[in-house]
């Protein structure tokens, strides 16, 4: 028991120690001197004044009469009467002046814990809240346009104070936990935005889709191939059946190309000449789709609508997958060309040893081990395609009708953009709803593409 | 014999099958007609639309109606405060997780989870995001579409190519640098701010212009967040909050409208400058990333 004992409290020092290595020579100064108890109760200090001046007038709102505004009235009311009309207070404002209250509370909280970074970053946070409240407040009149009305914010002190004890917080939790940890939090709560961004895209497209889905049908929806919104009919088998056939198609022209330009590149070409055509592979990945639709415009579609006979217009299926085949060549080539490198030179020369003929070394050998990755990159490219908007209305003549190769399409995007500008109502919800379609369409290819992608690595 | 024997050996080389033959045409074939086709693309373009650049199209203003207004200054502007804005929020947030993802998290859940973010970030349409950004930026927080939206929106679009180029490139640096300057007693801050970080420059250079390169070439994100104005800047801050269209979504407008060759002019020349803009930004990615692969 003594033995424990002893084990436990060295233990204890032991990992004192390895924490005062870390901290910075500023906290030893503090630790030695009296000045770490006075620093232990800043944060409590700061956090209730701020309390308090929140229920100082925060915001002076002019509105044909001047009028204070409590910082809790600003947080718990939605908005306030000036007559017959409802001034709304800024969603911005109301986040940012809740953030100061919800913060300066969880502040003591976690200081009370001794979780001091968490309360530093609080701090920081609420220095953070006072600027976002302002920039809701600068757009407060577009709140109101139809109403008419002017609204002139002006700030009161409190939110000088706000952000000035808000500061004294954060640098008191620094200092006592140390500049090292804090960095840590902050890193890791920036690598934490993307993470939320996702959840909260995914989340927004799932929850703007679902009520159209539901009210429509979803068989009336997703199987019926009658788009009229005048008519309240929002069927958009013809869009999915477009989308999905000009992806096919754009992968049947686009993927053999690829897949010969990368066995070109690394097997049949010089050095000079490959790195050319690899730099302006590169370079076609970079072009604006909005140039290749133009392109397409001027020189597909007129040249479908010369060369084919009895064709009034060139907008059609075959133009969209002409470009997108376009699109999907830099996607499919590099990704072709890592996946063939990748083939150890083993295989190579051990069928060359075997008496096959070079050509037939890339194909029966190279190619087939290169398998796993060439399918990776095709999948990467009928992701491309799938989502690609703007070159394809461009040539895609934007009639609803279900495909066939020289007639007028619409895909499910340029359905999102053509009527995104005046719809309302449940037309609006149907275009979230298609946009969730495509979400949808979209998270397959990429769960294929991680799970082919996790294969090949496994079995290298 | 041995005459024998080397014919059968030339023979054998000479036996080359059909099957061969229409698969060396089809590599051949399919490796000119990229290159064919891309420089059909970039010729096309430039032939057509470098005549009518002249530095008074470059500075003036624009108007659907008068004829003698037609320049591309406001989108060139616009352009401008796009790129500026979204790099200035971006990148802070794209360097500080890739130093997090490659200098302090252990492999576990959370790294999994980033990852898998970003990958999906990196699948999802741009015109996904510009829904989500005309709802969410312009409705509900009330920025009505305006170049601030369009830069929130640019944001979610290009942090997974910032996140996963500066990432590559901190993790090139060798670690016998870090460790050395461990061994010297800095705290781990110091090491990621004065070795690490500067060693690992050229590769963050290249992820900067790549999402300006990006940000330039976007439209469909754009097209619902920034708007369509063409008016010129009323004032350096108030135009982040006015509505913009940038330099993509002019041609698309231009050409869409377009019916006079005149019409069309415009459309040629702004896809140029478009394309100049984009083949200048991927070439100086290039130059970097070489610089830094050399290092």
């Amino acid at each position: 028991m003594i033995f424990f004992k002893f084990t436990s409290i060295y233990n204890l020092f032991y990992k004192v120690r390895l924490k005062g290595a870390n901290v910075s020579v500023m906290e030893n100064i503090i630790n030695k001197s009296k000045t770490k108890s006075i620093m232990l109760i800043t944060p409590y200090i700061c956090s209730a004044i701020i309390l308090v001046l929140l229920s100082f007038k925060y915001a002076f709102y002019t509105i044909e009469k001047t009028f204070g505004v409590l910082g809790y009235n600003l947080i718990f009311s939605k908005g306030f009467l000036i007559g017959d009309n409802i001034v709304y207070i800024n969603l911005l404002t109301r986040l940012g002046i809740g953030g100061c209250l919800l913060f300066s509370i969880l502040g003591i909280i976690f200081f009370i814990c001794k979780k001091y970074l968490l309360a530093g970053l609080s701090y920081i946070i609420i220095c953070i809240c006072p600027l976002i409240a302002m920039l809701g407040d600068s757009l407060t009149d577009v709140s109101i346009v139809d109403t008419g009305l002017e609204v002139k914010v002006t700030y009161m002190f409190p939110i000088a104070f706000i952000i000035l004890f808000g500061f004294i917080g954060a640098l008191t939790s620094v200092l006592v936990m140390g500049v090292e940890t804090l960095a840590t939090c902050i890193f890791k709560s920036l690598a934490f935005i993307s993470v939320i961004s996702v959840f909260t895209i995914m989340l927004y497209v799932i929850v703007s889709g679902a009520p159209a889905i539901s009210k429509i049908g979803i068989v009336n929806f997703l199987f019926y191939d009658n788009w009229k919104p005048s008519l309240e009919q929002y069927g958009i088998l013809a869009m999915i059946c477009s989308s999905v056939a000009a992806t096919f198609g754009a992968v049947i022209i686009g993927v053999p190309i690829g897949i010969f330009t990368a066995i070109f590149l690394t097997d049949f070409a010089g050095k000079g000449i490959s790195n050319i055509i690899r730099t302006s592979v590169q370079l076609l990945a970079g072009i604006p789709s909005v140039v290749y639709g133009f392109f397409g415009m001027l020189v597909v579609v007129r040249a479908i609508k010369k060369l084919v006979p009895n064709q009034k217009v060139g907008d059609s299926l075959l133009a969209v997958i002409i470009i997108l085949a376009i699109m999907i060549l830099p996607t499919v080539v590099t990704v072709t060309e890592n996946s063939i490198k990748a083939v150890p030179n083993y295989y190579r020369e051990a069928a060359l040893a075997l008496g096959t003929t070079p050509t037939q070394t890339i194909f029966r050998v190279v190619i087939p081990a290169a398998k796993n990755g060439i399918l990776s990159g095709v999948i990467l490219g009928i992701g491309r395609a799938i989502g690609e908007t703007m070159a394809v209305i461009m040539v895609a003549g934007n009639v609803v009708n279900m495909p066939s190769l020289l007639g007028t399409v619409r895909l499910l995007t340029t359905g999102i953009v053509l009527e995104m500008s005046y719809s309302s109502g449940l037309h609006r919800q149907s275009l979230f709803a298609i946009s969730l379609v495509l979400f949808v369409f979209i998270m397959i290819v990429n769960m294929l593409f991680s799970f082919i992608s996790r294969r090949g690595v496994s079995k290298d | 014999m041995k005459k024998n024997e080397s014919k059968g050996i030339i023979m054998n080389k000479k036996r080359v099958s059909i099957y061969d033959i229409i698969l060396q045409f089809g590599v051949y074939f399919s490796a000119a007609l990229t290159v064919f086709v891309l420089s059909c693309l970039i010729i096309y373009v430039l032939y057509n639309g470098l005549p009518y650049i002249s530095f008074d199209f470059l500075i003036s203003k624009y108007s659907e109606n008068d004829e003698s207004q037609k320049g591309i200054l406001p989108m060139l502007i616009n352009t401008l405060y796009i790129v500026v804005i979204t790099l200035l929020i971006s990148l802070p947030i794209g360097i500080g997780s890739a130093i997090y993802m490659s200098q302090y998290a252990r492999q576990g859940r959370f790294i999994k989870l980033v990852r898998m973010a970003t990958e999906v970030l990196s699948g999802i349409p741009s015109i996904i995001f510009g829904l989500f950004g005309y709802t969410v930026f312009c409705g509900l927080f009330k920025l009505g579409t305006s170049i601030i939206a369009g830069c929130l929106t640019m944001t979610i679009c290009i942090l997974p190519l910032i996140i996963r180029t500066t990432e590559e490139s901190l993790n090139s640096v060798p670690s016998s640098y870090k460790e050395g300057a461990i061994a010297l007693g800095t705290t781990k801050l110091k090491v990621i701010f004065d070795i690490i970080l500067p060693c690992a420059l050229p590769g963050v250079i290249t992820a900067i212009i790549l999402a300006i390169g990006r940000i330039v070439g976007e439209s469909a994100a754009l097209l619902y967040t920034s708007g369509m104005s063409y008016t010129m800047p009323k004032g350096f801050f108030k135009h982040i909050f006015s509505s913009g269209r940038t330099l993509t979504l002019h041609l698309y407008q231009s050409a869409k409208q377009a019916n006079t060759p005149d019409a069309f002019h415009i459309a040629f020349a702004t896809a140029s400058v478009l394309l100049i803009l984009i083949l200048l930004f991927n070439f100086l990615a290039k130059v970097f990333s070489n610089v830094f692969r050399r290092e």
